[in-house]
């Protein structure tokens, strides 16, 4: 019987997290190249009571609309594929286009992390113009210096949030993207559509209000249960 | 206790701060030389607890998700438009660079340009009264200042005498607008270790000196107008998500009678 009452509080730790989800989502509603998690129950191996579903989360990878800026560094990507950028050693991607020149002329984002070329190395701009062709050559004062390393994947699910708008992925699981479009003075917004996220919280604290129905129901026979058979005992 | 609480108010008080931003834009929008400020967001995912505290079955595989971060940027680089006022102590800078100033500390000032003033000393000074790093005495007989597109400075007598040349006004390029800090009265600091490339007006897209013309600010209500409104949207959801979040509390307190 106390089985049922760990599959109801399961329910509505279900419900809490899965709003935990949208809250993030709904933050994040005007963020650049921000990606959409979506909630989802993991498969159910409901052998035992120990063994209840939990909410993972995964990326919804789907293209958000670009909105010009004017700012001569905002980049976005038309297609698959994310910038990759250096952290100290570590290689990141991300589709937040949102760079700036620092003092050295490398291209950073705005925790400073370095925009890479193709074939590896920082990209660096010398002069004061630098224009963006649509297949991510970089004409640093007309002249062509260099190409954005725009790259995707294999398999999405090896990639893993490290934060700010940011992947981590294994060595080897990406591959340059094919047929993907680099705007120059362009920002991707964020995917999140404010309709399905508040859909998903009143479903999460419908949820929550079921979980909660179960125990009472539970708590109710129970306390009958006692009263019935205690009164047959005297 | 709730995530989704603590990520409700991030993003409240990240909305609040986007529109405090915009507020400063609009209140601006007449300032001349004023850059307006650009919102950036970035998301933030706190990582999952450490590996070395906890062992193996506690630690939670995906981190956690921790809501949204606020970054301001000064567009320095978006040039304004230049009106002209015909008043021969006005200046404006059209293109990328910026005039010098000698701080009262020491430390140099940057300046996009407005009205000059000739200071006691006979130095010309920009706004707040500081004088141009140039160095450039105006003498008292002048009459007529005459400032050209590469920033040389003539003054003429009272005497209807040939123009002296008093010196040249040289501009600077800032590399990296994120090192720059925005003081009162249309003056911006740069940081210690930054860089500024010096230029003659004219030269390497430092832009080129306007007289008898001021540069409006770079704000375009047009815009702000529609990113507010986005603010106000984004506010109101995620107070939405903040009441979500109450209400199941309420459910979980209501499970005793």
């Amino acid at each position: 019987m106390s089985g049922l009452v760990e599959s109801a509080t399961a329910i509505m730790r279900m419900a809490e997290r899965r709003l935990d989800v949208v809250a993030h989502n709904v933050a994040n509603i005007s963020t650049p190249g921000y990606k959409r998690r979506i909630g989802f129950a993991q498969a159910v191996a409901a052998r035992s009571a120990t063994d209840l579903p939990e909410i993972a989360t995964r990326f919804d990878a789907g293209q958000a609309q670009l909105s010009e800026t004017g700012n001569a560094f905002d980049l976005a990507i038309s297609g698959d594929g994310y910038f990759r950028v250096r952290a100290g050693d570590r290689m990141l991607y991300s589709r937040q286009g949102q760079f700036r020149r620092d003092a050295e002329g490398s291209l950073v984002t705005p925790q400073g992390y370095v925009l890479q070329q193709v074939g590896g190395g920082d990209l660096r701009i010398d002069g004061v113009a630098m224009r963006v062709g649509q297949d991510g050559i970089v004409l640093d004062g007309g002249r062509p210096v260099a190409r954005i390393a725009v790259e995707r994947a294999g398999d999405p699910a090896a990639m893993t949030a490290v934060g700010e708008s940011f992947f981590s992925a294994p060595e080897g699981a990406m591959e340059e993207a094919e047929g993907s479009l680099v705007r120059q003075g362009m920002l991707e917004g964020s995917n999140v559509s404010l309709g399905d996220e508040m859909t998903q919280s009143m479903v999460a604290v419908r949820q929550a209000e079921s979980g909660a129905r179960l125990i009472q129901l539970y708590d109710e026979l129970m306390g009958r249960a006692n009263s019935a058979f205690g009164g047959n005992g005297r | 206790m709730s995530g989704a609480y603590y990520v409700g108010a991030v993003g409240l008080r990240t909305q609040q701060r986007a529109l405090d931003a915009i507020a400063n834009n609009i209140a601006n929008i007449n300032t001349s030389g004023f850059k307006r400020s650009d919102v950036r967001f970035a998301d933030v995912v706190a990582s999952g607890p450490d590996a070395a505290l906890l062992p193996a079955d506690l630690q939670s595989a995906a981190p956690t998700l921790a809501g949204v971060a606020l970054d301001l940027q000064f567009m320095i680089n978006d040039q304004g438009e230049l009106q002209r006022t015909g008043a021969g102590m006005d200046l404006a800078i059209e293109g990328a660079g910026f005039i010098e100033l000698m701080g009262a500390d020491g430390r140099t000032l940057l300046w996009r340009g407005g009205r000059l003033k000739v200071g006691e000393d006979g130095q010309l000074a920009g706004a707040g009264g500081f004088a141009l790093k140039a160095g450039i005495t105006v003498p008292d007989d002048a009459t007529v200042l005459a400032i050209d597109a590469d920033g040389t400075v003539r003054a003429q007598g009272a005497d209807g005498t040939e123009p002296v040349e008093l010196g040249q006004i040289r501009l600077v390029r800032v590399t990296d607008p994120a090192g720059v800090e925005r003081l009162d009265g249309g003056l911006y600091r740069v940081a210690e270790d930054a860089r500024l490339d010096e230029a003659a007006a004219g030269e390497d897209g430092a832009g080129r000196l306007v007289q008898g013309s001021v540069e409006r600010s770079n704000v375009q209500l047009t815009d702000e107008m529609v990113r507010m409104m986005l603010v106000q949207r984004a506010y109101a959801a995620n107070a939405q998500i903040v009441q979500a979040a109450d209400q199941m509390m309420g459910i979980a307190n209501g499970l005793r009678r």
